[in-house]
Order: structure tokens, then C-alpha cells, then sequence
């Protein structure tokens, strides 16, 4: 049953909430986390795929949850030239969500974590200590906290409670739509990207293996711009001509916030992280390095907060500062380099593709591609494999 | 009697247009919460609930709905 009061309630059971849940309970700090749906994991509106590195540093490698490694990109033009990158260095899987969350939310458990799904929170008030108003099988409940932390996805609605405006222009969300595919024929070890303003203008295509046989593939394109179809009907399109023989088992709308980070992340007793905290990565959508990320470093804060008994916005400050100088600048960055990416036309893809076609895999790097689209805007180049690593 | 004041209002009320959500379209991708300007809609597990009185007509949510659940239509296309 829900309790009266914790330390710590966290909205929202994904991997930014989930991770941080992980770090910050034990028997002195009391963490509960409200899931509105079901299940911890499903949905999954997700392409799944994710760096070694950042699945290390941030949290654990599952070997249950992988369903295949990567270790190369290939980027296709829009005529179909196509350029191969060995991205060794950037490697990576693409997971099983669900077993991963699952496992995520076994790891928090553990640690005296209370997960509750079908726990739906319809706001939080804030006078000197934070009431969250949750609704759990049918009941409105009321919990009392100190700390809350909102890891609510990109529905986020618990920032505003905190006076913290998250709603995003039409050019920073990307609207999505994805099929998991089998009867597929595929290199296992390659994630692909594909521009093309015909299906998916100011975004990208991506096929993301499963296995050689299995993928999700989907595309988003920039809201912004005035579009043909809907993205159910370009994906639907795409597949009928590129992948005749294969059938769905799987298929998702999705929607990803290509914004800069929150400019303010913690206000007395509050703190915003993952995708509620405009966190993914503006150039390729990914969001799970910095959801568990930002989940980590939230999690350790607020414990260290509750414990010394100061959930002042001042102490939560120190996350925030702390995220702005490791990821948060390099995220602003990406998001730079996207809205340079968004002038780039497709017969600029088309030269870059011939100009590395017959390049071996092995010398092809990020860095060399970017500044070869982005001639004009050397400033914008420097570092960008970090782009990838942290996909 | 009602007063200049009122049936203006009454008018205007009349023009506004209202959000129609098809539910069997809608994938919950939740992006219309997070394009809204005005906080309209807001994203249970199996359903999303629209405060029309909040919209202001600014259409955002019907251009970024991936699925094209959601458009903008005079209150008796709405009421049909
Ligand atoms: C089509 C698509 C493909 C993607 N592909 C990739 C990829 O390949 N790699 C990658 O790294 N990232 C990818 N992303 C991004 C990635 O999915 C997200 O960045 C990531 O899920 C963010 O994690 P999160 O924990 O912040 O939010 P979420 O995973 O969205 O979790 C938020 C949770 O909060 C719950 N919730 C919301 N409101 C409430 C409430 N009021 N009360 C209780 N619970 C609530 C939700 O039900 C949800 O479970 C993709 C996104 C999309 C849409
Ligand atoms: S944007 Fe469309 S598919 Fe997504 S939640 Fe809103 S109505 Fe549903
Ligand atoms: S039309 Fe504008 S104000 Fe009305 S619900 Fe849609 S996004 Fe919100």
C-alpha cells in the first residue's frame, strides 16, 4: 500500500526515474516511485539502441537485456549511396526495454524502493514541503514528501507545478512513428541512418537491428516543417518499397524533444530529469544515456540532501551546476549542430556520400563527416563523436 | 436582458472551435501535452483528457500528432 509519507517521491518509472531511485534509497532514506501505467517498461516507444559506455558509467550492463551488439554506423544519402563508419569506440546494443527496465526496477527494489504502478500523479502542491496527489486504483491519495523528483517522460506535466514552463516549440519536437520488423535481412552489427526530405524531412530514418532478422525501424521528422503525410503514412510508404517481405509485430507513434535542456532543472524540494527534463540528444533523439545519467546524479544529490535535511533549491542547485558542466554543455552543442543540420539539403548528403564512398570504414569518424557537411560552420565541429557515444 | 456584453460572449463562444481527439487513431505518444501552450491536455494510461475551455485555438497539437488523431472543428462538428 501507498504510505502516508516518504523521503523522496519520484513521478514516474522509466529509466531517468528508475535510475534514480536506485541512488538514492537505502534504510535511511524512504523513496517511493509512481508509475502511471501498468507496467514497469511497457509501452516501449523506443528505437532501443544505447552506449556500452554510457550503460557502465550511468548504471549496469544486463546481459539478459541485450538483444544485439553494434559496433558500426552506416549513414545512406538520399540516393542511396551509402557511407560506412567503424564506430568501435561508440559501440553499443540495442536493448530490450522492457526486460531492461524491469531489471532496473529489481535493482531498486532491492534497495527498499516502493514501485507502484497504475499510481497516476495529477499534481504535486508545494507549500513548505511537497503533497503529491496521486491517483492509485481508482482512489485520490495524498502523500507527503520532502523531495520530488519529476521523471514524468515528455507528457511531463509536475515541472509546471514548480513553475517550470517545459512546453516546446514545434521546431524542437520531432513527431515519430516506428515498426518493429521481422523477416528482415540485415547486418546484426550495424545501426543505419538515412536522410531523405522525401520521408523524413528534418530528421532522419534509422534501422536498428534486434537480431539479423529483427529491427525497429522508424522515423522522425522536424515539427516545424509543413509535411506531405503523416509519419504513420512515410514510414508506411518507406517500408512497402524498401522492405516488401517483411512483416510487423510491433509498431508505435513516439514523440522526442530535440530542445535544449531546461534552462532551471531544481526548485525548493524539486528537481526535473530524462525526458521531463528536455534532456535527449537534439541531433539523433537518443534519450536513455541521459535519463539514466541525469537519474544518477539527481539520485545521489537528493539523497545527500535528505539526509542532511536541506532540500533548499541552493543545495539542489549543485545538481544542476554539475549537469550543465559535464553533459548539459555538450548537449546545447548537439543541439547547435542540429539546427545547423537542418539547412543541409539533400544533395549535400548526396556529395558527402560520394566523397567518402570509397573510404574504408575503419578511417570514416563523425568529425570528418560533420565537417565536411558543415564546412561553413567549423566551430560547430569540434568533438562531435561524443554526439554518438552518448546516443 | 442579456447585455451587449454577454451575447458578444455568447458569439465568440459560438466561433470557438474545439479540439476532437479519435481515440482509436491516438497512440499516446504524449507530444500534444508538451506542444500545448496552454496546459490543455494531459496523458493518462489509456485515455488523454482535453479542457477545451483552456484552448485557444493555436492548432500546434493537430500539426504535430504523428497519427493525425487530433483536429480542429467547429463545436457542432464536435457535438455531432
Ligand atoms: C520513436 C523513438 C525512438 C527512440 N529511440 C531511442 C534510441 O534508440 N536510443 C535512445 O537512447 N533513446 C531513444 N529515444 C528516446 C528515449 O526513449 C527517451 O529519451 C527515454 O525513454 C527517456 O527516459 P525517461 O525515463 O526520461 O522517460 P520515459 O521513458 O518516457 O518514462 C517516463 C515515465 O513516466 C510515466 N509518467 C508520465 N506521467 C506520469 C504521471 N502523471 N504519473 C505517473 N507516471 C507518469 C510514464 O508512463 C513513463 O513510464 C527514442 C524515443 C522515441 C519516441
Ligand atoms: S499527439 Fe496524437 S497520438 Fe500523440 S497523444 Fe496526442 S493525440 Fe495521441
Ligand atoms: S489548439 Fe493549441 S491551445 Fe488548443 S489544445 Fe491544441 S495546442 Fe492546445
Amino acid at each position: 500500500m501507498i504510505k502516508k509519507s516518504y523521503d523522496i517521491v519520484i513521478v514516474g518509472g522509466g529509466p531517468a526515474g528508475l535510475n534514480a531511485a536506485i541512488n538514492s534509497a537505502d534504510k535511511d532514506v524512504k523513496v517511493a516511485v509512481f508509475e502511471k501505467d501498468r507496467e514497469i517498461g511497457i509501452p516501449v516507444r523506443c528505437a532501443e539502441a544505447t552506449s556500452e559506455e554510457a550503460l557502465k558509467k550511468y548504471a549496469f550492463i544486463d546481459e539478459n537485456s541485450i538483444c544485439t551488439p553494434y559496433n558500426k554506423f552506416e549513414f545512406v544519402a538520399p540516393n542511396k549511396t551509402s557511407v560506412e563508419m567503424d564506430a568501435e569506440s561508440m559501440r553499443g546494443f540495442v536493448l530490450d526495454r522492457k526486460i531492461f527496465e524491469q531489471s532496473l526496477a529489481r535493482k531498486a527494489a532491492q534497495k527498499g524502493v516502493e514501485i507502484f504502478t497504475r499510481a497516476h500523479v495529477l499534481g504535486i502542491e508545494n507549500d513548505n514541503h511537497p503533497l503529491v496527489k496521486v491517483l492509485y486504483n481508482g482512489e485520490q491519495l495524498q502523500v507527503n514528501c520532502q523531495l520530488v523528483i519529476a521523471a514524468d517522460g515528455i507528457e511531463s506535466r509536475s515541472a509546471l507545478d514548480f513553475g517550470i514552463d517545459t512546453t516546446l516549440s514545434l521546431k524542437d519536437s520531432e513527431p515519430c512513428y516506428q515498426m518493429t520488423l521481422v523477416n528482415m535481412d540485415i547486418p546484426g552489427d550495424t545501426l543505419q541512418f538515412l536522410f531523405s526530405s522525401e520521408f523524413a524531412p528534418g530528421g532522419y530514418l534509422w534501422i536498428f537491428p534486434k537480431s539479423n532478422n529483427m529491427a525497429n525501424v522508424g522515423l522522425g521528422l522536424n515539427g516545424s516543417l509543413k509535411k506531405q503525410a503523416s509519419p504513420r503514412e512515410l514510414l508506411e510508404r518507406f517500408v512497402e518499397a524498401n522492405f516488401p517481405q517483411a512483416t510487423m509485430v510491433n509498431s508505435t507513434a513516439g514523440g522526442v524533444a530535440s530542445a535544449k535542456n531546461l534552462n532551471e532543472l531544481v526548485k525548493d524540494n524539486f528537481m526535473v530529469i530524462g525526458d521531463a527534463g528536455r534532456m535527449t540528444n537534439g541531433l539523433t533523439g537518443g534519450g536513455i544515456s541521459t535519463a539514466l545519467a541525469s537519474g544518477k546524479f539527481a539520485g545521489k544529490k537528493a539523497r545527500e540532501a535528505i539526509l542532511e535535511g536541506d532540500t533548499s533549491v541552493k543545495k539542489l542547485k549543485e545538481f544542476e551546476k554539475y549537469w550543465n558542466k559535464n553533459i548539459g554543455k555538450d548537449y546545447r552543442r548537439f543541439y547547435h549542430l542540429k539546427e545547423a543540420m537542418f539547412k543541409v539539403k539533400d544533395e549535400d548528403f548526396n556529395n558527402l556520400a560520394a566523397k567518402f564512398e570509397n573510404v574504408p570504414p575503419e578511417k570514416v569518424t563523425v568529425t570528418k563527416l560533420f565537417t565536411t557537411l558543415l564546412k561553413r560552420k567549423p566551430s560547430l565541429i569540434l568533438d562531435v563523436t561524443k554526439v554518438f557515444a552518448g546516443l | 436582458m442579456k447585455s451587449s456584453f454577454q451575447i458578444l460572449e455568447i458569439l465568440k463562444w459560438q466561433e470557438k472551435k474545439m479540439i476532437k481527439w479519435d481515440q482509436n487513431r491516438c497512440d499516446l505518444c504524449g507530444l500534444c501535452v508538451c506542444v500545448c501552450p496552454e496546459n490543455v491536455f494531459e496523458m493518462f494510461e489509456k485515455y488523454l483528457t482535453i479542457d477545451q475551455d483552456k484552448c485557444i485555438n493555436c492548432e500546434k497539437c493537430s500539426i504535430i500528432c504523428p497519427v493525425t488523431a487530433l483536429s480542429i472543428q467547429s463545436k457542432e462538428a464536435v457535438n455531432d
